[in-house]
């Protein structure tokens, strides 16, 4: 805001200077009707109107009224949100914002500030990146308005709060950070507050931008915060006392604080009955796992370890390696360098061509390489599941960290061999404990240990067993219903 | 900063340069099997089987000996005779020729004891003949020491071979009052034949027990989850056999006057079914028969088996291990002398579950 007040103050800071100066611009119009029964000045940024307003609602009432003063002209306009004012800065702010100003002189230095700006954004769409087949199928849109109503209207409560900031000296991007007063943690609010207000930054193009600036931690590859595109996990997740942050332009929410096990549950969890989303989370776990550990195995057993090499699956290792010229480990870093390049290859291009990249990648590279003698069949199938795997996270972020931590992991192992991938496991254990999300734990039902939030980490237990909000949150008010309550089921002829 | 750019630094150096060898699981040539023969005073033939792994998985295998005075150093000029790095942890079978167990393995053993890589799961057995000509056998469906290996286990499992390997034979080394056996195995006609038992003092072998009598020394050893065992009778005159077969045993000590002169008792439960009968009709009768022909039999083998135990001063049945068990200040001395004499009973149980499914049982 420093450059508005910087040319206020030099000029002599008269509204037809700001004018004159809004008219450089192609966009801008002032336009002049003397022929209405009062004359009047309009003008505005033809680009940030919305003109059904201004022709449907605003010149026909302005070319039939004859009301000659400001203030009363404020009162008959048939629209909310009327402004008369002489302070420039305020008149600046808003018509770039898309308000319209009307004069009765062309040197007044009072107008009436009409808001008619145009509000064009993305319809609501389905979720694509976090698509779940049951469920409600609304994703977050660009329009911050349109998410918070799709927010809103999920929770209608009058503790529901709102904060709006607005950051980036360029941008002015608004930002809202909510929360559900009484039950989210105060302490909590706090923290989110302040450290969204305190960013300095003069561009926010999209809330990855915020989440990069308020987490704990920003040398982590792990993200701190949850970002999603669903209006119902930001409802879910605000009823337990976390805060959600939306960003204007940008169709993803932040959640936090968090944890990690989070990151690996889906909303269609709470969707499906309790056992077959617990089965589905702890195959999501065993794959995460895999996906991290399985290359760096691989290379572990090739280079030091062939006494754990079982006899029968011996003879497929030797011979899919016999004619192979590279060490294990150079085959597992090409092959997985391979199946980066083509995941981003595939990312880069158009949908269309990005078909053609799986084929060409999946089929012609791999069998090729493969019958080429480059590398063995054995590790492009590991590699290409271990892949598949990482994918199998809900949150994409998380995804892309896994596959990061990937790479560190296959140089301890080509270098110590299963030691290697334990102090590696270790280095990452220790990471993973010292980080915290809005400052609460990001390891926290595991450490420090929650027997009440491991309800609802590695499983998911029925709803009925979990009556209290998690620890985690150390919301203010811990009971989510009554439990005792929750568990008779009573027909209706007892 | 700093500080970190050092320890990076540090670690990278240390860990590069102080780590153990690699070894690639291609570039080597894995042994799954040695074998031992004897060569004259202090001097052994190490044989070792390495299967080749062709990239069509075909299975083929080469063997390498050498001949050296110990074990360990033959492993070295192992080495010196094949293209690749001859390494032992994926030995599962190890074995003797007859002539090296009866002079004595305790140095043999060794080899395999100590190093880490060798798992004590590894099976030994004695071999009746050539070592180094049974390993250079090449069987279709593995190599010849998965071959072995495997056959053994199956005949542990499913056949008499009492339970054995090297932590087994190991464990019943050491411990007092107890001594190990181990299998003899033979090739004939190019095929593997268990022929019987080798019994230790020590680690020496000092007898061996025909192959007949294994079910016998099998149940007085272990407890028997499935096994068969033939028996002849006569009917009106002819000769006619029965098979007993899904054959379960279960046997108890019982030990009286502990400290005196200990008398040991042992109860043998068998539980069977009667599968081939050569005969006519298999019927309530023929299983009383059954019973009665197979628990004298029986009760015959093990007390003359015993018998010959205690004249050559072995106890391959742990005896003094379950007298020991049972005493507090165990006089391993006084137990030696009086093992020759000790008196033994043994109490056969049979019983004949069923008889088949048959038809018009009358």
């Amino acid at each position: 805001m420093n450059w508005f007040k910087k040319e206020s103050k030099k000029e002599d800071h008269s509204l037809f200077k700001v004018i004159q100066h809004f008219k450089k611009s192609g966009d801008f119009i002032d336009f002049h009707n003397p022929q209405s029964p009062v004359p009047y000045w309009i003008s505005y940024f033809g680009s940030l109107i919305d003109a059904e307003i201004l022709h449907r609602d605003i010149l026909p009432f302005l070319n039939k009224s004859s009301i000659k003063k400001l203030d009363e002209l404020k009162a008959a306009l048939p629209i909310e949100n009327v402004t008369v004012t002489s302070d420039l800065e305020v008149i600046q702010k808003l018509m770039l914002k898309g308000s319209l100003l009307i004069r009765f002189k062309e040197k007044d230095s009072q107008g009436v500030l009409v808001k008619a700006e145009m509000n064009k954004a993305r319809e609501v769409t389905i979720p694509e990146e976090e698509f779940s087949v049951v469920g409600p199928k609304e994703a977050f849109v660009e329009s911050l308005t349109t998410n918070l109503n799709l927010v809103r209207k999920r929770l209608p409560i009058p503790q529901l709060e709102i904060r709006e900031f607005v950051i980036g000296t360029l941008s002015q991007t608004r930002v809202a950070v909510i929360y559900i007063a009484g039950i989210a943690n105060e302490e909590n609010i706090n923290t989110a507050l302040q450290r969204v207000g305190d960013i300095q930054f003069h561009q926010i193009l999209d809330s990855s931008y915020i989440a990069q600036m308020i987490s704990d931690n920003d040398n982590s590859p792990f993200p701190q915060l949850i970002d999603t595109e669903r209006p119902d996990r930001a409802v879910g997740v605000l009823a337990e006392g976390s805060i959600v942050i939306l960003v204007d332009g940008s169709p993803h929410a932040l959640i936090g604080p968090t944890t990690l096990v989070k990151f690996f549950s889906a909303l269609e969890d709470y969707f499906l009955n309790w056992q077959l989303a617990s089965v589905l989370r702890i195959i999501r776990l065993f794959a995460v796992s895999f996906s991290i550990l399985v290359t760096p195995i691989y290379v572990a057993v090739l280079n030091y370890h062939y006494e754990l090499i079982p006899k029968d699956l011996m003879a497929t290792l030797v011979s899919s390696r016999s004619f192979i010229p590279l060490p294990p480990f150079l085959e597992a870093l090409v092959l997985e360098l391979t199946i980066e390049l083509l995941r981003e290859a595939g990312a880069r291009l158009p949908a269309k061509v990005g078909q053609t990249i799986g084929i060409v990648g999946g089929i012609v590279i791999g069998t090729a390489s493969v019958e080429a003698g480059l590398t063995s069949n054995v590790l492009l199938i590991i590699v290409a599941l271990a892949a598949l795997a990482s994918f199998t996270t809900p949150v994409y972020k998380m995804s892309n960290a896994i596959r990061l931590i990937r790479f560190p992991f296959l140089i301890f192992a080509e270098l110590w061999g299963l030691v290697g991938i334990a102090i590696a496991f270790s280095f990452l254990m220790g990471h993973l404990l010292r980080l915290t999300s809005f400052g609460r734990p990001y390891l926290e039902p595991i450490y420090p240990p929650r027997l009440e939030d491991l309800k609802d980490a590695f499983v998911r237990l029925p709803f009925k067993m979990q009556p209290k909000r998690p620890i985690e949150l150390q919301s203010p008010d811990t009971i989510k219903f009554s439990g005792k309550a929750a568990k008779q089921k009573k027909d209706i002829d007892e | 900063m700093k500080k970190i750019v050092i320890a990076v630094i540090v670690m990278v150096i240390v860990g590069y340069f102080g780590r153990v060898d690699k070894e690639i699981l291609d570039e080597l040539d894995v042994a799954t099997a040695v074998g031992f023969d004897y060569k004259g005073k202090n001097k052994i033939e190490t044989t070792a089987v390495v299967p080749i792994i062709n990239p069509d998985k075909d299975m083929s295998n080469k063997t390498i000996s050498s001949i050296d005075n110990l074990s360990k150093e033959s492993l070295v000029n192992l080495n010196q005779k094949s293209p690749k790095p001859v390494v032992n942890g994926k030995i599962e079978v190890a074995l003797y020729s007859k002539k090296l167990a009866e002079v004595g393995l305790q140095d043999y053993i060794d080899y395999i004891h100590r190093d880490p890589s060798i798992g004590t799961r590894l099976l030994l057995a004695v071999v009746d003949g050539n070592v180094k000509k049974m390993l250079g056998e090449s069987f279709k469906e593995y190599d010849t020491g998965t071959y072995i290996q495997r056959q053994i286990n199956n005949n542990i499992e499913n056949g008499l071979i009492p339970t054995t390997n090297f932590h087994l034979f190991l464990s019943s080394y050491y411990t007092r009052g107890m001594d190990p056996v181990l299998p003899i195995i033979e090739l004939k006609d190019k095929k593997i034949n268990v022929k019987g038992l080798a019994l230790f003092k020590g680690t020496q072998m000092v007898d061996s027990l025909p192959y007949r009598y294994l079910f016998v020394f099998k149940a007085l050893y272990e407890n028997i989850k499935n096994a068969g065992y033939k028996l002849r009778t006569k009917e009106k005159g002819k000769t006619e056999y029965i098979s007993i077969q899904g054959l379960q045993t279960k046997k108890k000590f019982h030990v009286k006057n502990i400290h005196t002169t200990p008398e040991i008792t042992l109860h043998l439960k068998i539980k069977g079914y009667i599968r081939e009968y050569t005969g006519e009709k298999v019927t309530a009768k023929t299983a009383d028969k059954a019973e009665k022909l197979m628990k004298d039999k029986i009760h015959k083998e093990a007390v003359s088996m015993i018998k010959d135990f205690q004249r050559s001063n072995i106890d391959p049945l742990s005896f003094g291990d379950q007298t020991r068990s049972r005493t507090r200040h165990w006089d391993e001395k006084k137990w030696d002398k009086q093992y020759k004499n000790m008196k033994v009973n043994v109490k056969v149980d049979v019983m004949i579950l069923e008889i088949g499914v048959v038809n018009g049982l009358s």
